[in-house]
């Protein structure tokens, strides 16, 4: 009998969970693939396939894979030698560098793009810096140009995993290879590159999942070269008269079938192509002295990398920023603070910076509550039941969170006269926990991955209640996740913008849609202050917890 | 098909720290060579300079008339020429291939691809894993991985193989188990070895010779019995082997500790602080002088009372003071 009303009472909090993750997740996404299938209340497969093969979407669909693939590549011609300098030659022993690198990734990508924008264009200044070159900056807006930039923010990601996946092997592997008679060639043919080749699709597959969810850079650069991609496109029929939702829900179905298609991939692939390499007793990582030579060619790479990743948009960026009339360009005397002042004057960009300060800090909160109940809920009971539970809240990483969001209007806007949410802030915290949640569970998870349950049996042990070894022993050891878990959602919540065009009341601006507005149609200058004034505080947020988190580590 | 290897004058500093002080060793051919130490004392670094993976700063090295390093000429054979066999600690399988063709990289590397399958599959009798050529690395057990390392090693056939600690890596049980295994192989085959390892009693078991190292430096390079019975100096005496101490050049091992007198003897008493059972003998704890000797015997006495314990005085070994 006890221990019926035992598992009764484990099963409850789950059942709760499902219902909530069921309502925030799940329902949107079942009514994106609903408005993309039925038409006047009849399900119509053949509507549904015509306006797919409609040859506007296939154009759309094609320009994307285009992209997806040409920045895979483009990211690894970047990546895979930086990842290689950083892992196994001198460069490694500068670990600055690994946070240098890490930048590009941080930055808002349509920040970096209007950083790209506001150099190469016509007047910009590339061409006041070097007026000689003529209109030749101006070639930078095609696709090569749209290709550049979002490889530029992405390949951190590809280069941090080829990176770790090299580190990983340990030096005897191929100094087993050289002491059997391979030289420097057949190694890396042998052995270096089979054993990477798992990691390395499994993060071209990442990169591409990433570049067709992408919606910043497109949607700056890519619109301004005409060039529509998911994104671009499912935003355009939800906001710009006609609006059109079958058209961005059939999109958005292919999207997300390509996306789950390509993860199912990657799993695969994990499952596959991955050596479990041995570390262990006596393994060491390996480490290639370059000479003189090589090892200034090598500090040029890593020059101009990050040049291109950082140097560039950051310099457009802040001297925009300080600018005082653009027409007169970057002429001693031609700078001020005005800008900044205006932001902290103005109510309109006071009101934005609070609207973002409180949704960042309100879907952080939030989050970090429901995740942590998951993972708790989920670790104890561990069956199909908290599996699933578990899986729902991981599957807004999968999707790009366009087609969730398109997904929450969809869905609020048709429970509007039960539950009045739509069109309010309410809304829009709902969103960013959606989209967000994921962060707190993979945080968590992991930070619970690291304790042994031993800890929790010795509470238990020494007399301990459940909730005592809760509060003294599970929470203190699991607080750092969760707050890092807080921090990395407020930083990216912070910034947020497709969800906040899409779904922010009428005039409510956030930092992000403020950036956007003035970038396009008001003062770039003060755009870019803002921009600037944005990569700050989500900087200081990350300074803060790192601070935080190596203080806490000190201590133990 | 052995060789001889000669280490003359060889120096190694890592970040300013020097891990080899300059050292002479010859390894004989076809003898069964240990270079026995505690962590950190070069033995490691010393192996890897003969496979050409640690390049030493002076000196020279020569396999049998050929020099493959010299720091004055600038020679310096890169390893995938040395043609050496190589046991690492972690086995260093790859993942990635067969057992058949981790074993016969070498062989491929070395376009000695005439007779592959039969070469390769002959090295695998020898370590009686042929029926596991098409499996990979992780789907082998410890033990089995370790004999994967070592037909790779063999199968090249090359004049001398290296092992770099290559049993630390196992259990107890297996530990014991392919240590005779090994030297069976190495003794079959007519190689010479040249063998790292902190633990003695692998050391003592298995070489023909043992350098024992300590600081970098060649502490004593001679047979085991003369090791154990001859120590060089007093690291020699501690690290090889359990002695009772008289003072710091004034040592006794167990074994020469006696409750029966003989002629010619000298008598301690000397009180018993412990008793430990050991399954065939007992372990027992004495004090002298401020220090612990240790004694077997099939008796047990009572802890607290005193014993008479008789030494020989030919089995006292005299040591020469440490040079600091």
């Amino acid at each position: 009998m006890r221990q019926l009303s035992a598992t009764r009472k484990s099963v409850l909090p789950l059942i709760g969970l499902l219902v909530i993750l069921g309502v925030l997740i799940v329902c949107p996404l079942i009514m994106i693939f609903a408005e993309a299938v039925i038409s006047d209340g009849r399900l119509d497969f053949s509507g549904a396939w015509a306006m797919i093969a409609d040859s506007g979407n296939l154009q759309t669909i094609w320009n994307s894979l285009r992209l997806g693939l040409c920045v895979v590549l483009c990211s690894t011609v970047i990546a895979v030698p930086t990842a290689y300098l950083l892992a196994r030659t001198q460069l490694a022993k500068r670990r600055w560098l690994d946070i240098i690198f890490m930048i590009p990734f941080m930055t808002p990508p349509y920040i970096a793009s209007m950083g790209w924008i506001l150099f190469m264009q016509k007047r910009g200044l590339f061409q006041q810096l070097f007026p000689s070159s003529g209109s030749f900056s101006e070639k930078f807006f095609c696709f090569g140009g749209l290709v550049l930039v979002m490889s530029l923010h992405v390949f951190p990601f590809l280069m941090t995993m080829m990176k770790n996946a090299i580190s990983n092997i340990p030096a005897s592997l191929e100094e087993s290879g050289a002491v059997f008679g391979a030289g420097f060639g057949r190694r890396l043919r042998k052995i270096f590159a089979p054993l990477l080749t798992g990691n390395y699709a499994i993060g071209a597959l990442l990169v591409f999942v990433k570049t067709l969810a992408e919606y910043g850079t497109p949607y700056t650069l890519g619109r301004r070269i005409g060039y529509y991609v998911f994104t671009t496109d499912i935003h355009r029929y939800s906001t710009t008269a006609p609006i059109d939702f079958g058209r961005s829900a059939s999109l958005s179905a292919v999207l997300v079938a390509i996306c789950m298609g390509l993860w199912l991939l990657q799993n695969h692939i994990t499952d596959r192509c991955s050596y479990r390499l041995v570390g262990g007793k006596g393994s060491r990582p390996a480490a290639t002295t370059l000479h003189p030579a090589g090892h200034l060619l090598a500090w040029v790479w890593a020059a101009v990398v990050a040049l291109a990743a950082i140097g560039i948009p950051y310099f457009s960026i802040i001297s925009t920023s300080l600018i005082h009339l653009r027409g007169y360009g970057l002429t001693p005397g031609n700078f001020t603070f005005a800008h900044y002042a205006e932001l902290f004057t103005t109510p309109k960009s006071l009101r934005a910076i609070q609207t973002s300060l409180f949704l960042a800090s309100a879907s952080a909160v939030i989050c970090s509550a429901l995740g942590t109940a998951v993972v708790l809920a989920a670790r104890r009971r561990k069956g199909k039941l908290g599996k699933a539970v578990e899986a729902v809240s991981l599957l807004p990483e999968m999707l790009p969170s366009i087609v969730l969001i398109i997904g929450m209007m969809l869905f609020w806007n048709a429970i509007y006269k039960t539950i009045p949410l739509y069109n309010t802030i309410g809304i829009m915290v709902l969103a960013y926990v959606a989209l967000y949640l994921p962060y707190t569970v993979q945080y968590v998870t992991s930070a619970f991955a690291q304790i042994n349950d031993s800890l929790m049996q010795a509470g238990r042990t020494f007399g301990g209640s459940p909730s005592y070894v809760f509060c003294r022993i599970t929470l203190p050891m699991i607080f750092k996740g969760i707050l890092s878990g807080w921090m990395m959602i407020f930083i990216i919540a912070f910034r947020e913008l497709v969800t906040a065009s899409l779904i922010a009341p009428p005039n409510v601006l956030v930092v992000s849609t403020y950036i956007n507005r003035e970038f396009e149609q008001g003062s770039v200058s003060l755009g870019m202050a803002m921009a600037v004034l944005c990569v700050l505080i989500t900087t200081a947020a990350l300074l803060i917890m790192n601070g935080l988190s190596g203080r806490k580590e000190r201590k133990t | 098909m052995s060789m001889e290897i000669r280490l003359v004058g060889v120096t190694k500093s890592f970040s300013g720290n020097q891990v080899i002080r300059p050292s002479d060793l010859t390894i004989e051919s076809g003898s069964f060579t240990t270079l026995l130490g505690p962590s950190g004392c070069g033995k490691t670094t010393l192996l890897r300079m003969m496979a050409g993976l640690e390049s030493p700063d002076t000196g020279e090295i020569y396999f049998d008339e050929t020099c493959v390093f010299s720091a004055v000429k600038h020679i310096n054979i890169p390893p995938e020429k040395r043609g050496l066999g190589f046991v690492f600690q972690d086995f260093a399988l790859w993942p990635h291939m067969t057992v058949f063709e981790n074993v016969a990289f070498g062989l491929r590397a070395r376009k000695e691809t005439q007779d592959l399958q039969k070469r390769v599959m002959e090295a695998l009798r020898a370590v009686q894993l042929e029926g596991c050529a098409q499996r990979y690395p992780h789907q082998l057990s410890g033990g089995q991985q370790q004999r994967v390392a070592f037909a790779r090693a063999i199968v090249i056939e090359p004049a001398c193989v290296l092992f770099d600690e290559p049993l630390s890596a196992l259990d107890a049980i297996l530990r014991e188990e392919m240590r005779h295994e090994l030297r069976e192989i190495v003794s079959r085959l007519n190689l010479t070895a040249v063998f790292v390892t902190h633990d003695q009693t692998e050391a003592m078991s298995m070489s023909d010779r043992i350098a024992v190292l300590y600081q970098g430096r060649i502490e004593q390079y001679d047979t085991p019995e003369q090791i154990y019975r001859r120590p060089a100096t007093p690291f020699v005496a501690h690290f090889v082997g359990k002695a009772n101490w008289f003072s710091d050049t004034k040592l006794v091992r167990p074994e020469a500790l006696s409750l029966v007198p003989a002629e010619g003897c000298q008598l301690f008493e000397l009180p018993v602080t412990g008793v430990q059972y050991l399954g065939d003998t007992y372990e027992i704890i004495l004090r002298y002088n401020g220090v612990f000797w240790i004694l077997h015997s099939s008796q047990k006495p009572a802890v607290g009372s005193v014993i008479s314990v008789y030494i020989d005085p030919q089995n006292i070994i005299l040591l020469q003071k440490e040079k600091t």
